[in-house]
């Protein structure tokens, strides 16, 4: 017995630094409906500004002022007014997407602020860490493991006060619900989501200043990691409850050190479940809890009093415009080879090559998440399955890396739908949790496995040869990257136009009216997991080739949540926002690794900074782009045939009957300028940029 | 895509693959000259500069800058100067190493790179496959050193790094351990270490009383299993993790009130993190590939490489830290040089890798145990395995055992299958300090520990 106090003991202050992280993503789920997984990321701002301020010689409880009391409110205020303020009713991926941005972009900006060298020894707030203070049952208590669950005792009592005496909690998920209700029932609906967010943001502050000493420096990495792990006692609240948030922290805490204080060491069984059991417990959670099955964002009660929200306007499609167009991308593709073969350094013929192998990755999120609307956030271990499938069998059969490549697709398709299967009943960001838990688990249990990732030895893999043709030097692969993307991208475009796609866009507008009119969701959903999986593994298998030595490294869970970011900015309904997304990942990469080291975070910063545009531009960042362009070219092209129907283009009307042939539809009262070019610009100049879809 | 065009494809696609191979590797000197200019050889580097663990990797680039600029202010070699023009920062992230390796052959034209330190040198292969010579802290498990004949880990090309700690048997041999635990993240690296050091343990009769290789990564709480050690009367642990599990391991022993065993770190020399750590470092043992920087103190003149290096330090870099990292990129522009000097005005990247590879004991003046460039490149050890062990005490790192006159203890390898594992008792040839002293260093070796 009091062996299992000695392990129990210790385990409730660990669990109370889950709890308290934990809390602060239910906090804000019930507030706005966001997963927020940059949680860990603002604890991560306010550690450092502790950090920096005590380093600097400030007395502690003034760094304390400054990092959490103030900086923490202002950035919770700041992230609700910019951001997801204009997401509450939003769909799940357009929700999830900012935080992602802000868990890569928050660290990015702080470590160019303060720089990124070894923060050793945080200080702490709250008595001396490592000093014993008493002993309870024969287990030492440190001054670490007392602050820590004081505070998050403490932290958790005042919000459920809060929340029963002001009927706070009831206000925000009226909030969540229908904004415009609860503001008929005369609540300011903008003051109650500044505040959760204000309140979750100083919670975030104090995880960050309290928790930095359980670490022998303050990196961001452990903060997410620490958040992942308690996401599983998020799930244990259902993503509401505070109490049960608090109890499912400490259980898990305690639960891990006894499970650590009884395997037997040194077995399989240790090796395994030990550093799984958070995600097991997540993954199973997810499954079971019948609370999380249905998307929280139920629909607005009063959504039925406006009409539907507009499909984007397709872009311009003047003949010429569209000849134009097609001509020029045409012409830039021609460009784009000419110049990878012949007129760039060897390197960017690597890097362009690279572009082209994440673009087959990313048409896998095209796929799943652009066509079918399932938020998967373990692409990238999926990828790792055929890559690691070609490895071993390369390796050990001598299996030619192609027909390895299409061996690995399979096995990454076989993986996608066994995901797929217990998952079926989960939507929008229960889902998203659960393929984070299998990307977890394939991380910490399975890749390191000699048989699979083989660990951080990992495995060497040639480059292919057909016939007596050998790929194996750059600008070769280069070819053979290219034919693969130009399959599965002319795959993927058929399957969007098939019977398939349609149905998968159907599935992604409602889950409910697809079922209605027959189409068999189950089915689809475990197709739509399994051909995103075949492609992802299609393209692992492809970057093992290219890289020629792999790890579990290259395709960490952190991995997986990059590419959805970079995919949802760059453009995730289109095949061209894939290819597209893939080549500005690997050169932006690229021309960064030449930067002096403070300034590597601006890849970071670009895509985080262009995640939280994508609240504003769902259809992505290039397609918007893309159709402000050729709004203006038709315009252009439009004013220089004649100078009229200016306002066609504006409507969303694009029938036959406005495809103007030269010259036509001039008005004869028009004044002609003298010099058209000219008054071209004048008249480009005083346009207002295209309209964005009513509604917004 | 309609079911006629699936099942066309998938009839296809295994045909189209059926004449397939793969490549094997081979060897392209065709820049043999690049970079190499009348007055000046420009070089490059590349670092995990940022990304989870930037201070184990990051100083490799100036330590090798140090040494260079050592170099140049003494006039340069053979009437050139060395221009380290090109340092690149991987961000720890596989992909962006193997294309910065690209960059720096293909589009910096550096003639050789001097100074690699990163998690996962992915880079390799292609360096190797262009003859390109490179320099670097080998912390790679997965051999990427191997990769040619022009590659140049610190302490060798081949770390053999689940193979058997014979120093950790050695010290729990030394401190009569009754009873030692392993410890180690789950995470491959860090495994490895371990198995090698209960490998050591198993075949020496050393009795292991808890292994626990799965601790979660980064290490928040370490509890559990500082409990079970206490109950299995636990009297040394050796400990594969990185500096900050340690300190908490170490902090959360204290706690408990376990003073009194041995502890056995393979990281954590670092004396910034002693200045941070020191009160839970007391007593820590820490095994070195390289002699520990302490001897510049204790036994100036007998290790004339690290007095240059430490001089050089804080001449041309003032503030930063003597770090193991440092320390390799200034033994790796070391290398360098040597070569270079060796082959004179004609500078070629295959006439440097020959004059290399040549090279029987190279000990970067005094700082290594000798590596023999003629093997090193080849998965062998051996014929002797050369480390030296220093302790915490007080406020620095003190070596101890030792081969008299050196701070180096050096096992045969293999080593003789039973205990007890017995040291050489003379120093093997070339094994620095070059000439024997009777130095402070020496006696604290021959005293042992307090």
């Amino acid at each position: 017995m009091s062996q299992l106090l000695s392990y129990a003991i210790p385990g409730v202050p660990f669990g109370c630094a889950y709890a308290l992280m934990a809390v602060g993503v239910v906090l804000t789920y019930k507030a706005s409906g966001v997963l927020n997984l940059a949680f860990g990321a603002q604890a991560y701002v306010s550690a450092v500004v502790l950090y920096a301020a005590v380093r600097d010689g400030w007395p502690t409880w003034a760094a304390f002022v400054v990092a959490v009391v103030v900086l923490g409110p202002v950035l919770g205020l700041v992230l609700d007014r910019l951001l997801f303020r204009h997401t509450r009713t939003a769909p799940p991926l357009v929700k999830l997407v900012p935080a992602l941005g802000l868990m890569i972009a928050l660290p990015a900006v702080t470590d160019m602020a303060f720089g990124t060298g070894p923060r050793r020894v945080p200080p702490s707030v709250l008595l001396d860490p490592t000093r014993v203070y008493f002993r309870l049952a024969g287990t030492a208590v440190s001054g670490e493991e007392i602050a820590t669950t004081v505070v998050t005792v403490a932290a958790v009592a005042v919000l459920a006060l809060v929340f029963r005496s002001q009927g706070l909690g009831l206000r925000m998920r009226a909030v969540v619900e229908s904004p415009r209700m609860t503001e008929l029932a005369g609540i300011r609906a903008d003051r109650v989501s500044a505040f959760a967010w204000m309140l979750s943001s100083l919670y975030a502050g104090l995880a960050g200043v309290l928790l930095a000493p359980m670490y022998a420096q303050v990196s961001s990495t452990d903060f997410t990691a620490l958040l992942v792990a308690a996401l599983a006692a998020a799930v244990v609240g259902g993503l509401s409850s505070l109490p049960l948030t608090l109890a499912g922290g400490i259980g898990l805490g305690v639960a891990q050190q006894i499970i650590g204080g009884y395997l037997p060491s040194g077995t399989i069984l240790s090796s395994g479940l030990r550093p799984a059991f958070p995600f097991v417990v997540l993954a199973v959670l997810l499954v079971t809890r019948r609370t999380l099955e249905a998307s929280p964002a139920l629909g607005d009660p009063l959504a039925s009093c406006d009409p539907p929200r507009p499909s984007l306007r397709p872009p311009a499609r003047m003949t010429e415009v569209a000849l134009g167009t097609r001509a020029f991308t045409a012409f830039l593709v021609f460009m784009f080879v000419v110049t990878a073969l012949l007129l760039v350094p060897g390197n960017w013929q690597f890097t362009l090559t690279q572009g082209l192998v994440f673009a087959v990755v990313f048409l896998s999120i095209t796929v799943l998440t652009g066509m079918a609307g399932q938020i998967s956030l373990c692409q990238a271990s999926v990828a790792g399955v055929g890559a690691f499938t070609v490895g071993q069998l390369a390796a050990h059969f001598g299996t030619p890396v192609l027909l390895g490549t299409l061996v690995g697709g399979v096995a990454a398709a076989i993986v996608g739908a066994l995901v797929s299967v217990p998952a079926l009943r989960l939507g929008g960001g229960a889902l998203a949790l659960f393929t984070l838990s299998f990307a977890l688990l394939a991380d910490n249990v399975v890749f390191p496995y000699p048989w699979a990732g083989n660990g951080a030895n990992g495995l060497t893999v040639p480059r292919p040869q057909v016939g007596g043709i050998s790929f194996g030097t750059d600008a070769a692969f280069f070819w053979v990257a290219l034919a693969v993307l130009l399959i599965v991208a002319g795959a993927v475009w058929l399957l969007r136009g098939g019977t398939l796609g349609q149905e998968l866009g159907a599935f992604r507008g409602s889950e409910t009216a697809a079922a209605s009119i027959g189409i068999d969701i189950v089915r689809l959903r475990v197709i739509a997991f399994a051909l995103s999986a075949c492609i992802a593994g299609v393209g692992g298998a492809l970057y093992a080739s290219l890289q020629q030595t792999i790890s579990p490294n290259d395709f960490n869970y952190q991995f997986s949540l990059v590419f959805v970011v970079v995919v949802a900015v760059v453009g995730i309904h289109s095949v061209a926002g894939a290819i597209e997304a893939g080549l500005a990942y690997a050169v932006l990469q690229q021309l960064v690794s030449t930067l002096p080291s403070r300034y590597t975070s601006v890849v970071a910063l670009v895509f985080g900074l262009a995640a939280l545009s994508y609240v504003r531009h769902p259809e992505g960042v290039v397609p918007y782009a893309k159709r402000w362009v050729l709004d203006r070219a038709e315009q252009l092209a439009r004013y220089l045939s004649g100078g009229g129907e200016r306002e066609a283009g504006r409507t969303g009307g694009s029938g036959p009957a406005e495809r103007l042939a030269p010259g036509a539809g001039q008005s004869p009262g028009e004044r002609r300028p003298r010099s058209r070019l000219a008054a071209a610009i004048v008249w480009l100049a005083e346009r207002q940029p295209p309209g964005e879809p009513a509604g917004r | 895509m309609g079911t006629v065009g699936a099942a066309v494809l998938a009839a296809a696609l295994p045909v189209a693959v059926a004449g397939c191979g793969n490549v094997t590797a081979s060897v392209s000197t065709s820049g043999n000259r690049e970079g190499v200019f009348s007055d000046r050889i420009v070089v490059g580097g590349l670092a995990s500069q940022t990304g989870p663990l930037p201070a184990d990797f990051a100083p490799v680039l100036v330590g090798a800058q140090v040494y260079i600029d050592m170099v140049n202010d003494e006039g340069g070699v053979n009437g050139r100067r060395i221009d380290f023009a090109y340092k690149l920062d991987d961000q720890s992230s596989p992909s962006v190493d193997a294309s910065a390796a690209r960059t720096l052959v293909d589009q910096d034209h550096v003639f050789a790179v001097v100074a690699v330190a990163t998690p996962s040198f992915s880079g390799a292969s292609y360096l190797a496959s262009h003859n390109v010579p490179t320099f670097g802290l080998n912390v790679n498990p997965n051999n990427q050193w191997l990769a040619g004949p022009s590659l140049y880990g610190n302490t060798g090309s081949y770390t053999n790094f689940s193979g058997p700690q014979v120093p950790a048997a050695f010290l729990a041999e030394q401190r009569h351990v009754r009873a030692a635990a392993v410890l180690a993240y789950n995470v491959a690296a860090s495994q490895q270490g371990c198995q090698g050091v209960l490998r050591a343990f198993h075949q020496y009769g050393v009795p292991v009383a808890f292994e626990d290789l799965s601790i979660p990564a980064p290490a928040s709480d370490l509890h559990a299993d500082v409990s079970r050690m206490q109950a299995a009367g636990v009297d040394m642990v050796a400990s594969c993790m990185d500096l900050g599990g340690n300190v908490l391991l170490a902090q959360t022993m204290q706690q408990a009130g376990m003073n009194g065993a041995v502890q056995y770190w393979l990281d954590g020399y670092d004396p910034t993190a002693l200045q941070q750590f020191g009160s839970a470092m007391q007593g820590v043992y820490l095994l070195l590939q390289h002699v520990p920087f302490e001897v510049a103190q204790l036994d100036p003149g007998a290790y004339p490489g690290m007095d240059r290096f430490l001089a050089a330090l804080a001449r041309y870099a003032p503030g930063t830290k003597p770090s193991e990292a440092a320390l390799a990129g200034w033994t790796s522009a070391d290398l360098f040089v040597t070569g270079l000097r060796a082959i004179g005005r004609d500078v070629t990247r295959s006439r440097l890798v020959a004059a290399l590879n040549r090279i029987p004991s190279f000990t970067a003046d005094g700082i290594l145990a000798p590596v023999d460039w003629q093997t090193a490149h080849r998965p062998v050890t051996g014929p002797t395995n050369c480390t030296a062990f220093v302790q915490v005490q007080g406020d620095r790192f003190v070596p101890v055992y030792g081969t008299p006159p050196s701070v180096f203890t050096c096992f045969p390898v293999p080593a003789p299958s039973r205990p007890p594992v017995q040291p050489l008792a003379t120093l093997p040839p070339g094994v620095p300090p070059l000439q024997p002293a009777t130095s402070a260093a020496g006696q604290a070796a021959r005293g042992g520990p307090p």
